[in-house]
Protein backbone atom coordinates (compact mmCIF):
# COMPACT_ATOMS: atom_id res chain seq x y z
CA UNK A 1 0.00 0.00 0.00
CA UNK A 2 1.73 3.38 -1.06
CA UNK A 3 1.46 5.96 1.22
CA UNK A 4 2.47 9.63 0.98
CA UNK A 5 3.46 10.89 4.06
CA UNK A 6 3.41 14.32 2.58
CA UNK A 7 -0.33 14.29 1.43
CA UNK A 8 -2.62 16.89 3.02
CA UNK A 9 -5.70 15.58 4.48
CA UNK A 10 -6.66 18.23 6.65
CA UNK A 11 -10.34 19.75 6.49
CA UNK A 12 -10.01 22.23 3.53
CA UNK A 13 -10.08 19.47 1.15
CA UNK A 14 -13.97 18.70 2.26
CA UNK A 15 -15.12 22.13 0.92
CA UNK A 16 -15.67 23.22 -2.47
CA UNK A 17 -17.10 26.26 -3.96
CA UNK A 18 -19.26 25.65 -6.20
CA UNK A 19 -19.88 22.09 -5.68
CA UNK A 20 -23.50 20.89 -4.47
CA UNK A 21 -24.22 19.96 -0.98
CA UNK A 22 -24.42 16.43 -1.69
CA UNK A 23 -21.42 15.97 -3.36
CA UNK A 24 -19.44 17.66 -1.16
CA UNK A 25 -20.87 15.90 1.72
CA UNK A 26 -19.89 12.44 0.25
CA UNK A 27 -16.27 13.97 -0.32
CA UNK A 28 -16.11 14.89 2.79
CA UNK A 29 -16.78 11.63 3.79
CA UNK A 30 -14.46 10.06 1.88
CA UNK A 31 -11.72 12.28 3.17
CA UNK A 32 -12.46 11.15 6.45
CA UNK A 33 -12.60 7.76 5.58
CA UNK A 34 -9.01 8.44 4.29
CA UNK A 35 -7.88 9.91 7.58
CA UNK A 36 -8.98 6.38 9.42
CA UNK A 37 -7.60 3.82 7.18
CA UNK A 38 -4.04 4.88 7.85
CA UNK A 39 -1.88 7.76 8.71
CA UNK A 40 1.06 8.20 7.44
CA UNK A 41 4.03 5.95 8.23
CA UNK A 42 6.46 8.34 10.61
CA UNK A 43 9.94 8.01 9.15
CA UNK A 44 12.84 7.38 10.60
CA UNK A 45 16.45 7.67 9.75
CA UNK A 46 18.75 4.84 10.94
CA UNK A 47 22.75 4.96 10.39
CA UNK A 48 24.31 1.56 10.29
CA UNK A 49 28.20 1.79 11.44
CA UNK A 50 30.64 -0.70 12.62
CA UNK A 51 34.35 -1.70 11.47
CA UNK A 52 34.35 -3.57 8.22
CA UNK A 53 33.55 -7.39 7.98
CA UNK A 54 30.99 -6.60 11.02
CA UNK A 55 28.02 -7.65 8.98
CA UNK A 56 26.49 -4.44 8.29
CA UNK A 57 25.13 -5.68 4.91
CA UNK A 58 23.87 -8.90 5.78
CA UNK A 59 21.77 -6.95 8.51
CA UNK A 60 20.33 -4.54 6.29
CA UNK A 61 19.71 -7.63 3.74
CA UNK A 62 18.10 -9.81 6.55
CA UNK A 63 16.20 -6.40 7.50
CA UNK A 64 14.53 -6.16 3.72
CA UNK A 65 14.16 -10.19 3.68
CA UNK A 66 16.48 -10.01 0.55
CA UNK A 67 19.03 -13.39 -0.19
CA UNK A 68 22.10 -13.05 2.38
CA UNK A 69 24.33 -15.57 0.71
CA UNK A 70 25.83 -14.12 -1.75
CA UNK A 71 27.07 -10.26 -0.22
CA UNK A 72 30.34 -8.28 -2.18
CA UNK A 73 32.18 -6.15 0.62
CA UNK A 74 30.56 -2.81 0.91
CA UNK A 75 32.62 0.20 -1.39
CA UNK A 76 30.43 3.16 -0.37
CA UNK A 77 27.18 2.85 1.18
CA UNK A 78 24.02 0.67 0.74
CA UNK A 79 20.37 2.34 1.25
CA UNK A 80 17.05 0.45 2.27
CA UNK A 81 13.65 1.47 3.66
CA UNK A 82 11.66 -1.16 5.45
CA UNK A 83 8.80 -1.07 7.12
CA UNK A 84 8.39 -2.11 10.60
CA UNK A 85 5.55 -1.26 13.36
CA UNK A 86 4.56 1.45 11.72
CA UNK A 87 7.15 3.27 11.29
CA UNK A 88 9.51 3.28 7.65
CA UNK A 89 12.87 2.87 8.33
CA UNK A 90 15.50 4.69 6.19
CA UNK A 91 18.47 2.46 6.78
CA UNK A 92 22.21 3.89 5.26
CA UNK A 93 24.56 0.54 5.87
CA UNK A 94 28.01 2.91 5.16
CA UNK A 95 31.62 0.98 4.44
CA UNK A 96 33.45 0.02 7.19
CA UNK A 97 37.15 -0.25 5.94
CA UNK A 98 39.82 1.91 7.96
CA UNK A 99 40.28 4.28 5.21
CA UNK A 100 36.36 5.62 4.59
CA UNK A 101 35.60 5.86 7.98
CA UNK A 102 36.20 9.48 8.09
CA UNK A 103 33.49 9.32 5.26
CA UNK A 104 30.89 8.76 8.11
CA UNK A 105 30.53 11.84 9.50
CA UNK A 106 29.33 12.95 5.86
CA UNK A 107 26.04 10.83 7.25
CA UNK A 108 25.49 11.76 10.99
CA UNK A 109 23.26 14.69 10.28
CA UNK A 110 19.69 13.85 11.14
CA UNK A 111 20.29 10.59 12.49
CA UNK A 112 17.80 8.85 14.56
CA UNK A 113 19.11 5.91 15.58
CA UNK A 114 22.36 4.45 15.41
CA UNK A 115 23.31 0.91 14.96
CA UNK A 116 26.39 -0.40 15.54
CA UNK A 117 27.75 -3.84 14.24
CA UNK A 118 30.30 -5.81 16.09
CA UNK A 119 31.71 -9.04 14.89
CA UNK A 120 31.80 -10.89 18.04
CA UNK A 121 34.71 -13.44 16.99
CA UNK A 122 36.69 -11.24 15.76
CA UNK A 123 38.54 -10.97 19.60
CA UNK A 124 42.06 -9.26 17.84
CA UNK A 125 40.03 -6.11 16.55
CA UNK A 126 37.45 -5.52 19.85
CA UNK A 127 40.02 -3.06 20.76
CA UNK A 128 39.21 -1.04 17.43
CA UNK A 129 35.77 -1.32 17.69
CA UNK A 130 35.84 -0.18 21.14
CA UNK A 131 37.58 2.74 20.05
CA UNK A 132 35.64 3.61 16.77
CA UNK A 133 32.29 3.42 18.76
CA UNK A 134 34.05 5.60 21.71
CA UNK A 135 35.08 8.23 18.95
CA UNK A 136 30.99 8.07 17.13
CA UNK A 137 29.47 8.69 20.96
CA UNK A 138 31.77 11.44 21.50
CA UNK A 139 30.43 13.11 18.19
CA UNK A 140 27.96 16.01 18.28
CA UNK A 141 26.20 15.81 15.53
CA UNK A 142 25.50 12.23 17.09
CA UNK A 143 24.64 13.34 20.75
CA UNK A 144 21.74 12.31 22.73
CA UNK A 145 20.91 9.41 19.67
CA UNK A 146 20.06 6.34 20.79
CA UNK A 147 22.47 3.35 19.84
CA UNK A 148 22.23 -0.25 19.52
CA UNK A 149 24.90 -2.01 19.49
CA UNK A 150 23.94 -5.67 17.92
CA UNK A 151 26.87 -8.33 19.17
CA UNK A 152 26.55 -9.92 15.98
CA UNK A 153 27.89 -13.38 14.46
CA UNK A 154 26.94 -15.30 17.76
CA UNK A 155 26.24 -18.48 15.11
CA UNK A 156 30.11 -18.85 15.39
CA UNK A 157 31.37 -21.09 18.62
CA UNK A 158 34.23 -18.47 18.21
CA UNK A 159 31.95 -15.35 19.19
CA UNK A 160 32.19 -13.89 22.35
CA UNK A 161 28.82 -13.45 24.46
CA UNK A 162 27.24 -10.30 24.59
CA UNK A 163 27.65 -9.48 28.62
CA UNK A 164 31.56 -9.77 27.64
CA UNK A 165 31.23 -7.01 25.31
CA UNK A 166 29.04 -4.87 27.20
CA UNK A 167 32.18 -5.58 29.75
CA UNK A 168 34.97 -4.56 27.52
CA UNK A 169 33.42 -1.63 26.06
CA UNK A 170 32.27 -0.04 29.57
CA UNK A 171 28.61 0.68 27.74
CA UNK A 172 27.85 1.18 31.60
CA UNK A 173 29.22 4.05 31.63
CA UNK A 174 26.97 5.60 28.80
CA UNK A 175 25.02 8.50 30.14
CA UNK A 176 24.32 10.77 27.76
CA UNK A 177 21.70 8.29 25.64
CA UNK A 178 19.33 5.14 25.60
CA UNK A 179 21.69 2.47 24.82
CA UNK A 180 21.11 -1.30 24.34
CA UNK A 181 23.16 -4.43 23.56
CA UNK A 182 21.72 -7.14 21.64
CA UNK A 183 23.14 -10.83 20.32
CA UNK A 184 21.92 -11.49 17.13
CA UNK A 185 23.56 -13.40 13.82
CA UNK A 186 22.55 -11.39 10.74
CA UNK A 187 23.15 -14.85 9.32
CA UNK A 188 20.10 -16.74 10.97
CA UNK A 189 18.64 -13.85 11.62
CA UNK A 190 18.01 -14.35 15.41
CA UNK A 191 18.15 -11.25 18.07
CA UNK A 192 17.34 -9.02 15.01
CA UNK A 193 13.71 -8.49 15.65
CA UNK A 194 14.74 -7.86 19.56
CA UNK A 195 17.10 -5.15 18.41
CA UNK A 196 14.71 -3.45 15.77
CA UNK A 197 11.91 -3.69 18.82
CA UNK A 198 14.16 -1.60 21.02
CA UNK A 199 15.07 0.66 17.56
CA UNK A 200 11.33 1.38 17.48
CA UNK A 201 10.50 2.08 21.14
CA UNK A 202 13.56 4.45 21.65
CA UNK A 203 12.40 6.56 18.61
CA UNK A 204 9.30 6.90 20.54
CA UNK A 205 10.30 7.68 23.32
CA UNK A 206 12.49 10.45 21.56
CA UNK A 207 9.88 12.01 19.89
CA UNK A 208 7.59 12.26 22.12
CA UNK B 1 40.10 -7.86 29.83
CA UNK B 2 40.34 -4.09 30.13
CA UNK B 3 39.24 -0.63 29.07
CA UNK B 4 38.51 -1.14 25.13
CA UNK B 5 37.85 2.49 25.05
CA UNK B 6 40.98 4.93 23.96
CA UNK B 7 42.31 6.74 27.20
CA UNK B 8 41.45 9.87 26.58
CA UNK B 9 37.47 9.26 25.24
CA UNK B 10 35.68 11.33 27.62
CA UNK B 11 31.50 11.04 28.57
CA UNK B 12 29.45 13.69 27.95
CA UNK B 13 27.40 14.61 31.82
CA UNK B 14 24.42 13.77 32.05
CA UNK B 15 22.31 17.13 31.59
CA UNK B 16 19.91 16.38 28.89
CA UNK B 17 17.99 13.17 30.47
CA UNK B 18 18.04 11.17 33.74
CA UNK B 19 18.25 8.08 32.85
CA UNK B 20 17.42 5.28 35.06
CA UNK B 21 19.79 2.34 34.48
CA UNK B 22 17.03 -0.03 34.26
CA UNK B 23 18.80 -2.76 32.99
CA UNK B 24 18.30 -5.76 31.96
CA UNK B 25 21.12 -7.88 32.82
CA UNK B 26 22.93 -11.54 32.41
CA UNK B 27 25.26 -13.50 33.83
CA UNK B 28 29.25 -13.62 32.77
CA UNK B 29 31.39 -15.77 35.79
CA UNK B 30 28.95 -15.08 38.16
CA UNK B 31 28.43 -11.09 37.98
CA UNK B 32 25.53 -8.84 36.52
CA UNK B 33 26.28 -6.94 33.23
CA UNK B 34 23.78 -3.80 32.36
CA UNK B 35 22.35 -4.87 28.32
CA UNK B 36 20.72 -1.75 28.53
CA UNK B 37 19.87 1.34 29.89
CA UNK B 38 16.75 2.16 28.43
CA UNK B 39 14.22 -1.84 28.83
CA UNK B 40 12.79 -4.01 31.16
CA UNK B 41 12.65 -6.89 29.19
CA UNK B 42 14.37 -10.14 30.30
CA UNK B 43 17.19 -11.31 27.86
CA UNK B 44 15.72 -14.19 25.13
CA UNK B 45 17.28 -17.40 24.92
CA UNK B 46 18.92 -18.22 21.43
CA UNK B 47 20.18 -21.02 19.59
CA UNK B 48 24.03 -20.28 21.18
CA UNK B 49 22.88 -20.20 24.61
CA UNK B 50 21.63 -24.02 24.44
CA UNK B 51 24.70 -25.51 22.20
CA UNK B 52 26.93 -27.14 23.67
CA UNK B 53 29.59 -24.90 24.62
CA UNK B 54 32.65 -25.46 22.84
CA UNK B 55 36.34 -24.16 23.46
CA UNK B 56 37.38 -21.78 20.96
CA UNK B 57 41.59 -22.52 21.37
CA UNK B 58 39.95 -25.49 19.29
CA UNK B 59 39.22 -23.68 16.50
CA UNK B 60 42.73 -21.43 17.21
CA UNK B 61 46.15 -22.05 15.48
CA UNK B 62 48.65 -19.88 17.88
CA UNK B 63 52.13 -19.01 17.35
CA UNK B 64 53.44 -21.65 15.62
CA UNK B 65 56.41 -22.07 13.82
CA UNK B 66 58.43 -24.47 10.87
CA UNK B 67 55.69 -27.15 11.27
CA UNK B 68 52.82 -28.28 8.77
CA UNK B 69 49.19 -28.53 10.38
CA UNK B 70 45.52 -27.59 9.49
CA UNK B 71 42.47 -29.80 9.42
CA UNK B 72 41.46 -33.01 8.00
CA UNK B 73 38.12 -33.24 5.68
CA UNK B 74 35.44 -33.74 8.10
CA UNK B 75 37.02 -32.30 10.92
CA UNK B 76 36.09 -29.01 10.72
CA UNK B 77 32.41 -28.86 9.04
CA UNK B 78 31.33 -25.55 8.54
CA UNK B 79 32.92 -24.27 11.82
CA UNK B 80 35.40 -20.55 11.89
CA UNK B 81 39.08 -21.14 12.24
CA UNK B 82 41.52 -18.50 13.23
CA UNK B 83 45.21 -18.66 12.63
CA UNK B 84 47.33 -15.94 14.35
CA UNK B 85 51.24 -15.54 14.78
CA UNK B 86 52.01 -18.31 12.58
CA UNK B 87 56.06 -18.21 11.30
CA UNK B 88 56.95 -20.47 8.24
CA UNK B 89 54.35 -23.11 8.78
CA UNK B 90 52.21 -25.50 6.22
CA UNK B 91 48.68 -24.97 7.23
CA UNK B 92 46.37 -27.16 5.17
CA UNK B 93 42.29 -26.29 6.39
CA UNK B 94 41.38 -29.29 3.95
CA UNK B 95 37.50 -28.62 5.16
CA UNK B 96 34.55 -26.44 4.52
CA UNK B 97 34.06 -23.90 7.16
CA UNK B 98 31.99 -20.73 8.64
CA UNK B 99 34.91 -17.77 8.19
CA UNK B 100 38.62 -17.61 8.26
CA UNK B 101 41.05 -14.75 10.32
CA UNK B 102 44.70 -15.13 9.74
CA UNK B 103 46.62 -12.36 11.66
CA UNK B 104 50.39 -11.61 11.94
CA UNK B 105 52.00 -14.66 9.84
CA UNK B 106 54.63 -14.45 8.22
CA UNK B 107 56.28 -16.89 5.61
CA UNK B 108 53.68 -19.38 5.27
CA UNK B 109 51.61 -21.46 2.65
CA UNK B 110 48.21 -22.40 3.15
CA UNK B 111 45.28 -23.78 1.52
CA UNK B 112 41.90 -23.53 2.73
CA UNK B 113 39.33 -25.55 1.45
CA UNK B 114 35.56 -23.27 0.86
CA UNK B 115 34.84 -20.94 3.23
CA UNK B 116 30.71 -19.90 3.43
CA UNK B 117 31.41 -16.52 4.48
CA UNK B 118 34.93 -14.05 4.58
CA UNK B 119 38.61 -15.03 5.16
CA UNK B 120 40.35 -11.76 6.25
CA UNK B 121 44.35 -11.15 6.33
CA UNK B 122 45.71 -8.70 8.27
CA UNK B 123 49.34 -8.24 9.40
CA UNK B 124 51.04 -10.86 6.78
CA UNK B 125 53.95 -11.29 5.33
CA UNK B 126 54.82 -13.55 2.79
CA UNK B 127 52.12 -15.71 1.83
CA UNK B 128 51.32 -18.24 -0.50
CA UNK B 129 48.01 -19.72 -0.43
CA UNK B 130 44.98 -21.57 -2.24
CA UNK B 131 41.54 -20.00 -0.85
CA UNK B 132 38.07 -20.61 -1.88
CA UNK B 133 35.61 -17.95 -0.17
CA UNK B 134 32.60 -15.63 -0.16
CA UNK B 135 34.36 -12.79 0.52
CA UNK B 136 38.35 -11.83 0.24
CA UNK B 137 39.44 -9.11 2.28
CA UNK B 138 43.29 -8.17 3.32
CA UNK B 139 44.69 -5.28 4.99
CA UNK B 140 48.11 -3.96 6.16
CA UNK B 141 49.47 -7.39 4.20
CA UNK B 142 52.51 -7.47 2.16
CA UNK B 143 53.65 -9.92 -0.49
CA UNK B 144 50.95 -12.73 -1.00
CA UNK B 145 50.34 -14.79 -4.04
CA UNK B 146 46.57 -16.00 -3.78
CA UNK B 147 45.31 -18.68 -5.85
CA UNK B 148 41.80 -17.65 -5.53
CA UNK B 149 38.50 -18.60 -6.12
CA UNK B 150 35.83 -16.16 -4.64
CA UNK B 151 32.48 -15.16 -5.19
CA UNK B 152 32.58 -11.96 -4.80
CA UNK B 153 34.83 -8.71 -5.52
CA UNK B 154 38.19 -9.18 -3.79
CA UNK B 155 39.14 -6.38 -1.57
CA UNK B 156 43.07 -5.22 -0.44
CA UNK B 157 43.47 -2.12 2.17
CA UNK B 158 47.03 -0.73 2.58
CA UNK B 159 48.60 -3.58 1.39
CA UNK B 160 51.18 -4.14 -0.93
CA UNK B 161 52.67 -6.74 -3.78
CA UNK B 162 49.96 -8.88 -3.86
CA UNK B 163 49.30 -11.44 -6.88
CA UNK B 164 46.30 -12.98 -7.62
CA UNK B 165 46.06 -16.34 -9.50
CA UNK B 166 43.12 -18.07 -10.68
CA UNK B 167 42.17 -21.21 -7.68
CA UNK B 168 43.75 -24.58 -8.52
CA UNK B 169 43.31 -27.43 -6.42
CA UNK B 170 41.86 -31.05 -6.31
CA UNK B 171 41.04 -33.30 -3.18
CA UNK B 172 38.35 -36.17 -3.13
CA UNK B 173 36.09 -34.54 -0.81
CA UNK B 174 36.49 -30.76 -2.37
CA UNK B 175 33.66 -30.58 -5.00
CA UNK B 176 31.12 -31.46 -1.92
CA UNK B 177 33.03 -29.30 0.27
CA UNK B 178 32.08 -26.17 -2.25
CA UNK B 179 27.83 -26.83 -2.10
CA UNK B 180 28.25 -27.53 2.19
CA UNK B 181 29.97 -23.91 1.80
CA UNK B 182 27.21 -23.09 -0.44
CA UNK B 183 29.87 -21.59 -2.85
CA UNK B 184 29.75 -22.31 -6.92
CA UNK B 185 33.17 -23.13 -8.84
CA UNK B 186 31.45 -21.34 -11.92
CA UNK B 187 31.48 -17.76 -9.66
CA UNK B 188 35.15 -16.55 -9.25
CA UNK B 189 35.84 -13.72 -9.18
CA UNK B 190 39.63 -13.67 -8.70
CA UNK B 191 41.07 -11.25 -11.11
CA UNK B 192 39.40 -8.23 -10.28
CA UNK B 193 40.58 -6.97 -7.27
CA UNK B 194 39.19 -3.20 -5.85
CA UNK B 195 42.11 -1.50 -3.72
CA UNK B 196 40.34 1.01 -0.97
CA UNK B 197 44.36 2.74 -0.84
CA UNK B 198 45.40 2.89 -4.36
CA UNK B 199 48.48 4.97 -4.71
CA UNK B 200 49.38 7.12 -8.10
CA UNK B 201 51.99 5.60 -10.17
CA UNK B 202 52.29 2.07 -8.49
CA UNK B 203 49.90 -0.89 -8.20
CA UNK B 204 49.56 -2.43 -4.99
CA UNK B 205 48.20 -5.72 -6.73
CA UNK B 206 49.06 -7.40 -9.93
CA UNK B 207 47.95 -11.27 -11.61
CA UNK B 208 50.16 -14.04 -11.21
CA UNK B 209 51.77 -14.95 -14.93
CA UNK B 210 49.18 -17.21 -16.71
CA UNK B 211 51.46 -20.02 -16.74
CA UNK B 212 52.89 -20.23 -12.68
CA UNK B 213 52.05 -23.67 -10.75
CA UNK B 214 50.39 -23.61 -7.33
CA UNK B 215 52.78 -26.45 -6.97
CA UNK B 216 56.31 -24.12 -6.84
CA UNK B 217 53.61 -22.03 -4.37
CA UNK B 218 52.06 -23.89 -2.06
CA UNK B 219 53.51 -27.63 -2.38
CA UNK B 220 51.52 -30.61 -1.78
CA UNK B 221 51.76 -31.44 1.74
CA UNK B 222 55.18 -33.64 2.98
CA UNK B 223 54.50 -37.50 2.80
CA UNK B 224 55.21 -38.13 6.18
CA UNK B 225 53.08 -35.43 7.80
CA UNK B 226 49.18 -35.82 9.13
CA UNK B 227 48.20 -34.74 5.69
CA UNK B 228 49.38 -37.50 3.74
CA UNK B 229 46.16 -39.51 3.52
CA UNK B 230 44.55 -37.12 1.54
CA UNK B 231 45.26 -37.37 -2.63
CA UNK B 232 46.02 -33.75 -3.25
CA UNK B 233 46.41 -32.46 -6.49
CA UNK B 234 47.59 -29.32 -8.08
CA UNK B 235 47.24 -29.92 -11.76
CA UNK B 236 45.28 -27.46 -14.06
CA UNK B 237 43.39 -30.03 -15.58
CA UNK B 238 42.06 -31.61 -12.22
CA UNK B 239 41.10 -28.66 -10.57
CA UNK B 240 37.44 -28.47 -9.37
CA UNK B 241 37.34 -24.75 -10.11
CA UNK B 242 37.95 -24.08 -13.63
CA UNK B 243 40.62 -22.43 -14.94
CA UNK B 244 39.82 -18.46 -16.11
CA UNK B 245 41.78 -16.19 -18.36
CA UNK B 246 39.56 -13.59 -15.69
CA UNK B 247 40.63 -9.84 -16.22
CA UNK B 248 43.46 -10.99 -18.54
CA UNK B 249 43.64 -9.46 -22.35
CA UNK B 250 42.14 -12.19 -24.61
CA UNK B 251 44.07 -13.47 -27.23
CA UNK B 252 41.45 -12.87 -30.23
CA UNK B 253 38.37 -10.59 -30.68
CA UNK B 254 35.76 -13.50 -31.07
CA UNK B 255 34.05 -14.95 -28.09
CA UNK B 256 31.05 -17.24 -27.63
CA UNK B 257 28.26 -17.13 -25.46
CA UNK B 258 27.55 -20.46 -24.25
CA UNK B 259 24.99 -21.25 -21.70
CA UNK B 260 23.63 -24.20 -19.87
CA UNK B 261 20.14 -24.71 -18.02
CA UNK B 262 19.48 -26.29 -14.83
CA UNK B 263 19.28 -29.64 -14.35
CA UNK B 264 20.96 -33.13 -13.35
CA UNK B 265 24.25 -32.71 -15.16
CA UNK B 266 24.56 -29.26 -15.91
CA UNK B 267 28.03 -29.34 -14.07
CA UNK B 268 29.72 -32.16 -15.73
CA UNK B 269 28.31 -30.76 -19.28
CA UNK B 270 29.91 -27.52 -18.19
CA UNK B 271 33.09 -29.48 -17.73
CA UNK B 272 32.82 -31.66 -20.96
CA UNK B 273 32.55 -28.70 -22.85
CA UNK B 274 35.27 -26.89 -21.49
CA UNK B 275 37.24 -29.77 -22.13
CA UNK B 276 36.11 -29.87 -26.10
CA UNK B 277 36.74 -26.43 -26.15
CA UNK B 278 40.24 -25.74 -25.08
CA UNK B 279 41.32 -29.11 -26.80
CA UNK B 280 40.39 -27.38 -29.93
CA UNK B 281 42.79 -24.23 -28.78
CA UNK B 282 39.43 -22.27 -27.47
CA UNK B 283 40.22 -20.24 -23.91
CA UNK B 284 37.94 -19.89 -21.54
CA UNK B 285 37.25 -16.52 -19.80
CA UNK B 286 35.09 -16.30 -17.62
CA UNK B 287 32.00 -18.38 -16.33
CA UNK B 288 28.51 -17.39 -14.30
CA UNK B 289 26.26 -19.38 -12.41
CA UNK B 290 23.05 -17.22 -11.71
CA UNK B 291 18.82 -16.87 -12.10
CA UNK B 292 17.28 -15.46 -14.71
CA UNK B 293 13.62 -14.04 -15.03
CA UNK B 294 11.54 -13.65 -18.17
CA UNK B 295 12.83 -10.24 -18.69
CA UNK B 296 16.28 -10.54 -17.89
CA UNK B 297 16.32 -13.23 -20.76
CA UNK B 298 14.54 -11.51 -23.44
CA UNK B 299 17.21 -9.01 -22.83
CA UNK B 300 20.19 -10.89 -22.97
CA UNK B 301 18.96 -13.85 -25.88
CA UNK B 302 16.73 -11.70 -27.70
CA UNK B 303 15.47 -13.26 -30.56
CA UNK B 304 16.11 -16.98 -29.12
CA UNK B 305 14.12 -15.69 -25.38
CA UNK B 306 11.04 -17.64 -25.71
CA UNK B 307 11.44 -20.88 -26.50
CA UNK B 308 13.97 -20.18 -23.48
CA UNK B 309 11.72 -18.47 -20.65
CA UNK B 310 10.41 -21.81 -19.35
CA UNK B 311 14.18 -23.56 -19.00
CA UNK B 312 15.17 -20.86 -16.74
CA UNK B 313 12.47 -21.53 -14.27
CA UNK B 314 13.86 -24.05 -13.38
CA UNK B 315 16.82 -22.72 -11.62
CA UNK B 316 20.15 -20.89 -11.92
CA UNK B 317 21.83 -21.00 -15.77
CA UNK B 318 25.63 -22.02 -15.87
CA UNK B 319 27.20 -19.41 -18.57
CA UNK B 320 30.82 -19.97 -20.39
CA UNK B 321 32.65 -17.52 -22.29
CA UNK B 322 35.00 -19.50 -24.71
CA UNK B 323 36.80 -16.82 -26.45
CA UNK B 324 39.58 -17.49 -29.64
CA UNK B 325 39.23 -16.77 -33.36
CA UNK B 326 36.45 -19.55 -34.71
CA UNK B 327 35.30 -20.02 -31.41
CA UNK B 328 31.51 -19.47 -32.30
CA UNK B 329 31.66 -22.31 -35.05
CA UNK B 330 33.58 -24.15 -32.90
CA UNK B 331 31.40 -24.02 -29.86
CA UNK B 332 27.84 -24.62 -32.42
CA UNK B 333 29.85 -27.77 -33.96
CA UNK B 334 30.62 -29.01 -30.12
CA UNK B 335 26.88 -27.67 -29.35
CA UNK B 336 25.33 -30.40 -32.14
CA UNK B 337 27.94 -32.74 -31.60
CA UNK B 338 28.00 -33.66 -28.31
CA UNK B 339 24.74 -31.29 -26.50
CA UNK B 340 22.35 -32.01 -29.28
CA UNK B 341 19.94 -33.54 -26.61
CA UNK B 342 20.86 -31.11 -24.58
CA UNK B 343 18.73 -27.28 -24.02
CA UNK B 344 21.85 -24.94 -24.21
CA UNK B 345 22.38 -21.28 -26.03
CA UNK B 346 25.12 -20.86 -28.05
CA UNK B 347 26.45 -17.71 -29.72
CA UNK B 348 25.05 -17.37 -33.38
CA UNK B 349 27.45 -16.09 -35.21
CA UNK B 350 30.59 -13.80 -34.71
CA UNK B 351 29.05 -10.77 -35.52
CA UNK B 352 26.71 -10.92 -32.80
CA UNK B 353 28.37 -13.09 -30.38
CA UNK B 354 30.49 -9.89 -28.56
CA UNK B 355 26.59 -8.57 -27.84
CA UNK B 356 25.73 -11.83 -26.63
CA UNK B 357 28.67 -12.19 -24.11
CA UNK B 358 28.61 -8.85 -22.65
CA UNK B 359 24.66 -8.50 -21.90
CA UNK B 360 24.76 -11.73 -20.12
CA UNK B 361 28.41 -10.98 -17.98
CA UNK B 362 26.96 -7.26 -17.69
CA UNK B 363 23.47 -8.51 -16.62
CA UNK B 364 25.20 -11.32 -14.00
CA UNK B 365 27.52 -8.97 -12.36
CA UNK B 366 24.54 -6.37 -11.49
CA UNK B 367 22.39 -9.19 -10.04
CA UNK B 368 25.48 -10.33 -8.30
CA UNK B 369 26.23 -6.68 -7.19
CA UNK B 370 29.48 -6.13 -8.20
Amino acid sequence: MQHDPKSTHCASDVTFSGVSRRESSKMGLLSILRKLKSTPDQEVRILLLGLDNGGKTTLLKQLASEDISHITPTQGFNIKSVQSQGFKLNVWDIGGQRKIRPYWRNYFENTDVLIYVIDSADRKRFEETGQELAELLDEEKLSGVPVLIFANKQDLLTAAPASEIAEGLNLHTIRDRMWQIQSCSALTGEGIQEGMNWVCKSVNSKKK
Amino acid sequence: MGCFFSKKSKRKSAEKENLTPTTTSADTAGNSVPLGNNTDEAPKQYSWDKREKADPKDYTLTGLKDVTVGRLPGTLNGKPFVIQDCVNCNIFVLDHSATISIDDCVNCRIVFGPVKGSVFFRDCKDIKCVVACQQFRARDCKKMDVFLCCATQPIIESSTGMKFGCFQYYYPELAFHFKDAGLSIFNNNWSNIHDFTPVSGENNWSLLPEDAKVADFVPAPDPESDFKSVRISTEADRSIVPLTKGGRRKDSEESCLFVFFAGDYTTANARKLIDEATSKGFVLVQTKEVSMKPEDARRVFQNSADDLVEWINKGPVTALELNGDGAVEGCKTIASKVFSGTKIFVSDNKNTSTRDVDSFFNFADMQMGL
